[in-house]
């Protein structure tokens, strides 16, 4: 019995940590929604394109992936305010059937184009830190995963602490709760907006090139990971910042004790029923505001 | 059911919103047959109410009777199809569909034993003067007609009690006369009980019989127009202040 | 009760006889040309395979647009019929030895008891939600698929016994019968999604899709019409799959419940004209038509994925520009029934 007890922490442990990157990954798409109601189904392409940013930064210059975490930032924020002016605008507002088609149409092309650049095949970026393991007790743990986690932890601190305490970042939180108010005291939603909107994608590319440390990328890799994060900002609620991040780990305590536990290839199943149970039950997640 | 039954009987209606009282144990009756007003300042509770009474939102407490029936936990499509019907606020009509169309959607789900939709439709479309318009589609229609193609869906099939939700708001006055005749020629030709809430007193004033008025979530005057126009508690919640009348 | 609400709708009269020859010739000219394909001395096995692909892949956006167009749910995870349909025909086949012919059915059945239990589950909620959790339960059928080695094949793949030609098995060495086949399916699921648009309960669909409360108010069962259209989709595309499976003669868990085929499938509704009878049709179509021309450029520039990319660019431009599809476009609200 004691080892299973143990084989659990350690899978607890594991999923705390994986958790922790499932949360950086997924703010971002939780922003989109909170701000502007925009389901962005092509945040997941953005993340691949951070990992393939991260991966050419390891293979090309021999820079550890996380050295160029502001450029990752920098170009799918800007990748990101593209797909928002050509796209996004017409649809803030209402997560319509036509705005989901429209960003399932991005996702498609920025996933096409990713494969005709790269090729289909799978690569992988290598850290510093790699191949290392911390060991504690009976437990250990990989150093690239610790780091990946410190760094997604303290990215989620920043972006909630800017919302709360910046003036920007109260503009931002202005317009998510009420549009008409935030405008009758002159913000200028438009470009609150964009800004969101810019962040939301550039969050999405750091946390790629933090993923990659550790997780090989392919043009199929964005869609791949659509579903944790779908789940990490369901569960933890649509718009809520440190409940997604809440919700990230969550899922990753489930994921990795389902796979230690029971079976590694059905490790999603229990998340997608959570995921279900969620929708049917308490669709604004643990700490979400609205449904919509 | 019983026949001598009121229309719509509300009984100590109370519904919170967290701490705030948006209705406070407010009851009221309506007659087959009236033309009933729902008037009150802003916030009064108004909508609330409405909102209650047509079945999309539970009260916190109380009772409502349709007819003699307790209807309270029944949902808003089945109490249309028993006939309490209502309109909008903001005029909601199905844009993909004509105008023909939106009146059949009710007709078809609302049926009256020994009438076809087909007849109800066309007979509708008569009655409220719709003919010319059978075949176009809302967003071709100014809003007046867009609000009496909204009162012809509303009344299609079996219609006992209509509810009309601020649907004089946006016209002109001649529009909202018209429409009122319209209204009221329904009262009489088909039995309609209609009740009507508006924010605005004079509006009303000609074409009810009786006015109920709402504030702060509670019943503050019940009686006729002219009852009510002159009533110092109804003026000091519009007013703010002791006046000589509303009207 | 079709004569009412189709009927209140249209101005014109009933055409003469001459007249109506020439309304239905577009309709009846392109089917007869497919069915004497086989026949014609410079058609070979390619093209009609490529037809049937076509077929089959139309028959499928024609049950999608059932609850996504009439109906306004958009179900991103209709791999998960598609799936069902394929598994259980090709499981009962396999290792029972049970014809399509009725295995299909059971495939049916079970789709309709799983858009029961999925669309109660989700269909109260905001549309959004209904989204992710089709996405949820398809992605779910794929790892399950993928474990289950022994029953479906795992990542192998289902592949069903070969038979040779045997009507039996719904199985031909040649296309040409399932030519026929993905035929009927494509002029039957085109009258079925006429008869929908113009019934009762198809017109329920649609004002549940315009306006959810108006349509409440005129005393629609919303959930219940949402619950039904899922189920009548979800049947449909089960029944479509049976063909699909019995001519590709194998199925895996990415492309049965994989997103990536969901979502194509999705395309001949979305840029042919959601919710008319019309769109899946042509909007497929042209996504044939669209797909091997750049098959053909890109291969021979040795990149393959373009006719993703091409898709992912008409989606946009659909959505931004032309949102009732080519049929909207090319037609303007003349059909029958409603388009939007």
């Amino acid at each position: 019995m004691e080892a299973t007890v143990l084989l659990a922490l350690q899978a607890v442990l594991s999923g705390i940590l994986v958790g922790g990157v499932y949360g950086i990954l997924s703010i971002g798409l939780s922003l989109a929604f909170g701000v502007m109601r925009i389901v962005n189904f092509a945040h997941g392409e953005l993340v691949m394109y951070g990992m393939y940013a991260g991966v050419i930064a390891s293979r090309n210059f021999g820079v550890d992936p996380l050295a160029i975490l502001p450029l990752s930032f920098l170009l799918t924020a800007l990748v990101g305010s593209l797909m928002y002016q050509i796209v996004f605008r017409h649809f803030v507002g209402h997560a319509t059937l036509q705005q989901l088609l429209a960003a399932i149409g991005c996702a498609l092309v920025l996933q096409m184009i990713a494969q005709i650049i790269f090729g289909a095949d799978a690569r992988t970026a290598s850290s510093v830190f790699a191949g290392e393991y911390v060991v504690f007790g009976p437990f250990f743990v990989a150093k690239v995963q610790i780091v990946a986690f410190v760094v997604a932890a303290l990215v989620t601190l920043a972006v909630e602490l800017m919302l709360r305490l910046s003036a920007w970042g109260k503009a931002v939180r202005a317009v998510a709760d009420d549009l008409e108010a935030a405008e009758v005291v002159g913000i200028n939603s438009q470009y609150i907006n964009i800004g969101a909107f810019a962040l939301a994608c550039g969050l999405a590319g750091m946390a790629g090139s933090v993923l990659v440390t550790y997780y090989p990328t392919a043009p199929s890799t964005g869609f791949s990971l659509m579903p944790i994060i779908i789940i990490a900002t369901t569960i933890g609620g649509l718009g809520s910042i440190g409940g997604t991040f809440l919700g990230g780990i969550c899922c990753g305590v489930v994921q990795q004790v389902t796979a230690m536990m029971w079976n590694s290839a059905l490790q999603d199943v229990p998340l997608y029923v959570l995921l279900l149970l969620f929708i049917a039950l308490r669709p604004t997640g643990f700490f979400g505001v609205r449904s919509e | 059911m019983n026949t001598a039954a009121p229309a719509l009987e509300v009984t100590a209606v109370s519904r919170n919103f967290g701490g705030v009282a948006a209705l406070a144990d407010v009851s009221f009756s309506v007659r087959e047959g009236e033309v009933m007003g729902l008037i009150g300042p802003n916030g009064a509770g108004k909508s609330t109410l409405f909102e209650i009474v047509s079945g999309n939102l539970p009260p916190s407490a109380g009772r409502i009777a349709y007819f003699g029936a307790d209807c309270t936990a029944q949902p808003s499509h089945l109490r249309r199809r028993a006939g309490m019907c209502r309109t909008f606020q903001k005029v909601r009509l199905f844009e993909s569909m004509t105008v023909a169309q939106n009146i059949a959607v009710a007709a078809s789900q609302c049926p009256t034993p020994g009438r076809s939709t087909r007849d109800e439709v066309d007979a509708i479309l008569t009655q409220l003067r719709l003919e010319p318009l059978a075949a176009r589609r809302p967003a071709a229609l100014t809003l007046a007609d867009r609000k009496r193609v909204e009162i012809g869906r509303a009344i299609a099939g079996h219609c006992r009690l209509l509810m009309l939700d601020e649907s004089l708001s946006g016209l002109t006055h001649e529009e909202a006369e018209h429409l009122i005749g319209e209204v009221l020629a329904l009262n009489r030709t088909r039995s309609i009980t209609v009740i009507v809430v508006e924010h605005v007193l004079s509006v009303l004033a000609a074409m009810v019989q009786r006015l109920v008025v709402l504030n702060n979530g509670r019943l503050i005057a019940d009686g006729t127009p002219r009852e009510v126009a002159h009533d110092p508690v109804v003026i000091e919640a519009y007013l703010g202040k002791k006046h000589g009348a509303l009207l | 009760m079709d004569a009412p609400l189709a009927a209140s709708g249209k101005v014109t009269p009933q055409p003469a006889r001459a007249a109506r020859w020439r309304t239905l010739a577009p309709y009846v000219l392109p089917i007869v040309v497919i069915a004497v394909l086989p026949l014609l001395p410079f058609v070979n096995n390619y093209i009609i395979a490529a037809t049937v692909r076509a077929l089959i892949f139309i028959s499928l956006g024609q049950a999608w647009n059932i609850v996504a167009g009439i109906g306004g749910q958009l179900s991103l995870g209709h791999g998960v019929f598609l799936g069902l349909g394929c598994y259980t025909t090709g499981i009962l086949f396999n290792r029972y030895g049970i014809p399509p012919w009725i295995g299909g059915w059971a495939g049916m059945l079970i789709s309709l008891a799983v858009a029961l239990v999925m669309g109660s589950m989700t269909l109260r909620m905001r549309g959004v939600f209904f989204a992710l959790a089709t996405v949820a339960v398809s992605l779910a059928l794929v790892q399950i698929a993928l474990h289950f080695v022994d029953l479906t094949g795992g990542g192998d793949g289902l592949a069903l016994k070969f038979f040779g030609n045997s009507l039996w098995a719904m199985q031909s060495r040649a296309p040409a019968p399932f030519l026929y086949g993905s035929l009927a399916f494509v002029v039957a699921y085109y009258w079925i999604t006429r008869w929908v648009l113009a019934s009762d309960f198809g017109f329920a669909m649609q004002a549940v899709r315009d306006d959810e409360v108006a349509a409440a108010a005129a005393g629609v069962a919303v959930f219940r019409t949402k619950v039904t259209g899922f189920m009548l989709s979800a049947a449909m595309t089960a029944l479509a799959a049976v063909l699909y499976m019995q001519f590709y003669m194998a199925i895996d868990p990415e492309a049965a419940f994989g997103l990536s085929q969901a979502i194509q499938l999705q395309l001949p509704a979305l840029l042919g004209g959601l919710g008319t009878a019309l769109g899946p049709v042509i909007g497929g179509a042209v996504m044939i038509f669209l797909s091997e021309v750049t098959n053909w450029g890109s291969t021979k520039l040795g990149i393959n994925g373009v006719d993703i990319l091409v898709y992912g660019l008409m989606l946009l431009a659909v959505i931004l520009r032309a949102p009732k599809g080519i049929v909207g476009l090319v037609f303007k609200n003349a059909l029958g029934g409603s388009s939007r």
